[in-house]
């Protein structure tokens, strides 16, 4: 580089009412691309989470609290997560990956991205709830069940999930979008047990009783059935008892489905966890999740959300129902993920909204 | 700029200086085409067989969904955004120059907001439906906007007029009107004239802003999912998150790809067959025409119906909402945090975008060469790439060629302006295209080296399309959701961010506040924006 002449200087003078503008944004975008990196380099956890973060931090909270670990939380939808892990590889900076629905899960141990839980924390729970090759945990479980306006229909006039497509509830059932990570959970659990034939007639009768009245989400369905919009509701357990803590006298009931002899027991889908192959912190990331299963982190799960804990020594919370009341669907998770491609392919081929 | 600035000036004078310029647009072009090759490459990698399974599945109907919402809300911008540019610029009426800026305030408003509020005040437990059937009966039912044509081209119709609404503003203020009064003069009546001289004259800019309508459109994922209106990105973004195939996801992104080339192609004949040059010498603003009585309202009344229905709506429905909420204690620091980060990275992306898009709409627009256009064809090639697949891109290439940058904010100000540099490119050569190279010419002729030229000349003549640029890019990166949920940094979290993460698992406590702030925060912006437009215009 030659020397600056005083005539280049005069030149760059010239021009700097321009230069000046742009300048001034110099300072800053340094200072943001100094501190960040600075912040991220620190030896902390980082957790990958398709959850909501209204459920994940506290959890992440109490375990910095006990262990003096300090935590990363990225939330983002699971699946992006997932191609996320996919791209980044080896250079990925996450240790841990929590998800809403354990087939994103299970599709991440398949493609060889997990590394196994240590045994001690294994052992602490069913083997319903890991994955064929420990590779993954669940850490808790909800029920699919049917809610009902208690002015509109009387208990006992429903008791199967498979009722709903019954033709006598014409346009009076209440159920979230077909792309909802837990229809999809709940629909491969019942495809697994029913097979096709039964699952699509339910999806077409679900079809014509929800016609055009699709909801988003799952608390405006509950909402709808308390308002007398819908008689009968198809949600997840929690959404009931969220509306209820909220309003205590809406006229809402729950109704367990499938628990009489020759039905097939409540349908169950889980949130998990698992460690990642890439941790650079592995001793972390095992303690997050022998956390995440002992007693004191399976009560935030249990008082946050009103989840079923999967550590049989950790009781549901109290306005649920209990656990050992209730009939479980005999299908394991493995086996209701293997299903969910067809699932889907049935969602497509009856045209659910 | 600081780069062709540095140029010694002692440097031979003319093979050097084009070649500087050609590859600083080459190292741009590079930077902005990553994304787009991590697409064709893994596109690459997928079979045949798997080619024809998805032409013979979906594509044909995605195809139709994508070109038909296109058409539509092009159709709507072009009504909505040149009509009323037309009327701001050469009529004057009551609060004229409110309605001015008024018109571009949707610009700020996140078309999945847009989508999420309507579809919300339609459905069958919103708020419309009580209305409609006190008035019109019990049995009236409200369309449903949910997997429906008119509904998408709705909700990103009135999401995007801005853009054309803007760029033919800009367009209107900068034509001279001498030769609009040279064909009055010849014997043409004013709709003759209109159609037959000024319009064709704002074709370059109205094509620009179709154009940027379109690929919006076709990459938009957020107004569409909610909608359940299934385009190319959506089906994009379910075969790489529901299906989990990144190699599916790749193959029909590079379909979108193509698809937009063609679009891209389009507006190039477009705009070669009409070129304009103007001198400033004997330029002359339009006078305005007065319009009173019944005109007059309805003049106003055409500009509150648009702005209503793009701004007044999503806005108090967000406004009751945040109300009802803030009481519960939404606000905190934290809060605050968010917006800050937002206004940071929007703020470097824009002003990181404008400095690239110089050199590469000089180089495609005065020194046309096939490269030139090659390179200026694929900065505009990832226009269409839908966030979420821009983000594994820029993933993939920094995590393992750039380690050191991965993780930090420059990526996520890298997406932005990966996402949003046509933007900025396409307010550049529509500025650049108005002046004429005789200008240039001059200043060379009078002995000055070719930055110097630029600086003192060009530059100060594109600033009016400069800062429409800048303002495009900051608008939509504040915006930005898809690309910034993958890639941002632990802990920073944009007000987008924030919004998505607040309603997706039901919780709409911060949601709303956060969007009503989202939408704040570019208003005085989009006013500035304005104002400097107009103060050009009377000191030109």
């Amino acid at each position: 580089m030659p020397d600056r002449t005083e005539a280049q200087f005069a030149r760059r003078t010239a021009i700097m009412p321009y230069g000046a503008r742009l300048r001034g944004l110099i300072p800053w975008v340094l200072l943001a691309l100094v501190v960040w990196p600075a912040m991220a380099a620190s030896q902390t956890l980082t957790i990958y989470s398709g959850r909501g973060e209204k459920f994940t931090k506290p959890v992440v909270e109490a375990f910095t609290e006990q262990t003096g670990i300090a935590v990363r939380l990225q939330t983002g939808a699971s699946g992006a997560l997932l191609a996320k892990l996919r791209v980044e590889g080896e250079r990925s900076p996450a240790d841990v990956f929590i998800t809403n629905y354990v087939g994103v899960l299970e599709e991440a141990r398949q493609r060889g991205l997990l590394a196994p839980v240590t045994a001690p924390t294994l052992a602490q729970i069913a083997p319903e709830f890991r994955a064929v090759d420990d590779t993954w945990l669940a850490f808790s479980a909800r029920l699919r069940v049917i809610v009902y306006n208690t002015d509109l229909i009387r208990p006992g006039a429903v008791t199967s999930l498979l009722e709903l497509a019954d033709s006598k509830w014409q346009g009076q059932v209440g159920t979230v979008t077909s792309g909802n990570q837990s229809f999809i959970g709940g629909l491969s659990a019942i495809y697994a047990l029913q097979g096709e034939a039964a699952t699509e007639a339910f999806l077409r009768g679900l079809r014509a009783n929800s016609q055009g009245r699709v909801l988003p989400k799952h608390t405006p369905v509950v909402s709808a059935v308390a308002a007398g919009q819908f008689p009968l509701g198809y949600v997840n357990h929690y959404y009931y008892y969220r509306h209820k803590a909220k309003e205590p006298e809406a006229p809402l009931g729950i109704l367990i489905p499938d628990q009489q002899d020759g039905q097939m027991g409540a349908v169950v889908t889980v949130a998990g966890a698992a460690v990642l192959k890439a941790s650079q912190n592995l001793e972390a990331a095992q303690e997050f999740m022998a956390f995440l299963i002992s007693p004191a982190g399976q009560e935030i799960f249990a008082a946050v959300n009103y989840e079923y804990p999967v550590n049989p020594s950790v009781p549901a919370h109290e306005a649920v129902v209990p656990r050992d009341r209730i009939k479980i669907a005999p299908v394991n998770l493995s086996m209701a993920h293997a299903s969910r491609d067809r699932a889907i392919a049935l969602i497509d081929k009856v045209g659910l909204d | 700029m600081q780069e062709t600035a540095a140029v010694p000036a002692s440097w031979p004078r003319l093979p050097w200086r084009p070649k500087a310029l050609s590859l600083i647009a080459l190292a741009v072009a590079l930077l902005v085409v990553i994304p787009l090759a991590y697409v064709v490459g893994n596109a690459l990698l997928v079979s045949g067989q798997v080619w024809v399974q998805l032409w013979q599945g979906r594509v044909p109907e995605l195809l139709f969904n994508t070109l038909r919402l296109a058409a539509g809300v092009a159709v709507v911008t072009l009504v909505c955004g040149v009509g009323l540019a037309w009327l701001v610029v050469r009529y004057d009426f009551p609060a004229r120059r409110l309605w001015t800026w008024l018109l571009a305030a949707p610009l700020g408003i996140p078309p999945y907001i847009m989508a999420y509020v309507y579809t919300e005040l339609f459905a069958f437990w919103g708020p419309l439906r009580p209305l409609v059937q006190r008035f019109l009966g019990s049995d009236a039912q409200l369309p449903a906007l949910y997997d429906s044509f008119p509904g998408a081209v709705l909700v990103l119709g009135l999401a995007t007029y801005p853009y054309v609404y803007l760029l033919s503003r800009a367009a209107f203020i900068r034509t001279n009107v001498a030769y609009e009064e040279a064909a009055r003069l010849s014997g043409a009546g004013r709709r003759r004239a209109w159609l037959r001289v000024v319009l064709p004259m704002q074709r370059p800019a109205v094509a620009a802003g179709l154009f940027l309508v379109c690929l919006y459109v076709m990459a938009d994922f957020g107004a569409v999912s909610i909608l359940r209106y299934s385009t190319f990105t959506r089906a994009v973004y379910v075969q790489m998150t529901g299906r989990y195939d990144l190699m599916g996801a790749a193959a029909l992104s590079l379909m979108l790809v193509l698809l937009s080339l063609a679009f891209f192609a389009a507006e190039r004949h477009f705009r070669r067959r009409s070129r304009f040059f103007q001198t400033t010498a004997g330029y002359r603003p339009s006078g305005r025409t007065a319009l009173t009585g019944w005109r007059a309202v309805l003049a106003c009344g055409a500009c509150a119906a648009v702005f209503g229905l793009a701004f007044g709506v999503p806005v108090a429905y967000l406004g009751v909402e945040a109300v009802r909420h803030v009481s519960q204690g939404a606000l905190d620091a934290a809060f605050w945090g968010y917006a800050r980060n937002s206004l940071l990275g929007a703020a470097a992306a824009a002003t990181v975008a404008v400095a690239c898009a110089l050199p590469l709409a000089y180089v495609a627009l005065r020194r046309p060469s096939r490269g030139h256009g090659l390179l200026l064809h694929a900065a505009y090639a990832g226009y269409v790439l839908p966030g979420p697949i821009v983000a594994l891109g820029l993933i993939f290439c920094t995590a393992h060629l750039m380690t050191p940058v991965y993780g930090t904010v420059a990526v996520v100000v890298l997406a932005y302006m990966v996402r949003f540099f046509p933007q900025c490119l396409q307010a550049g050569e529509a500025a650049l295209h108005q002046i004429t190279p005789a200008l240039e010419e001059a200043g060379r002729s009078a002995g000055a080296p070719l930055w110097r030229v630029l600086w003192r000349v060009t530059l100060p003549l594109m600033r009016p399309g400069l800062i429409t640029g800048w303002a495009l890019v900051f608008v939509n990166a504040m915006k930005e959701l898809p690309a910034t949920l993958l890639l941002r940094p632990v802990g920073f979290d944009t007000l987008a961010v924030r919004i998505w993460i607040e309603t997706s698992e039901e919780f709409y406590a911060q949601a709303a506040p956060a969007a009503l702030l989202l939408i704040l925060i570019t208003l005085p912006l989009l006013a500035f924006v304005l104002s400097y437009g107009s103060e050009q215009r009377s000191t030109a």
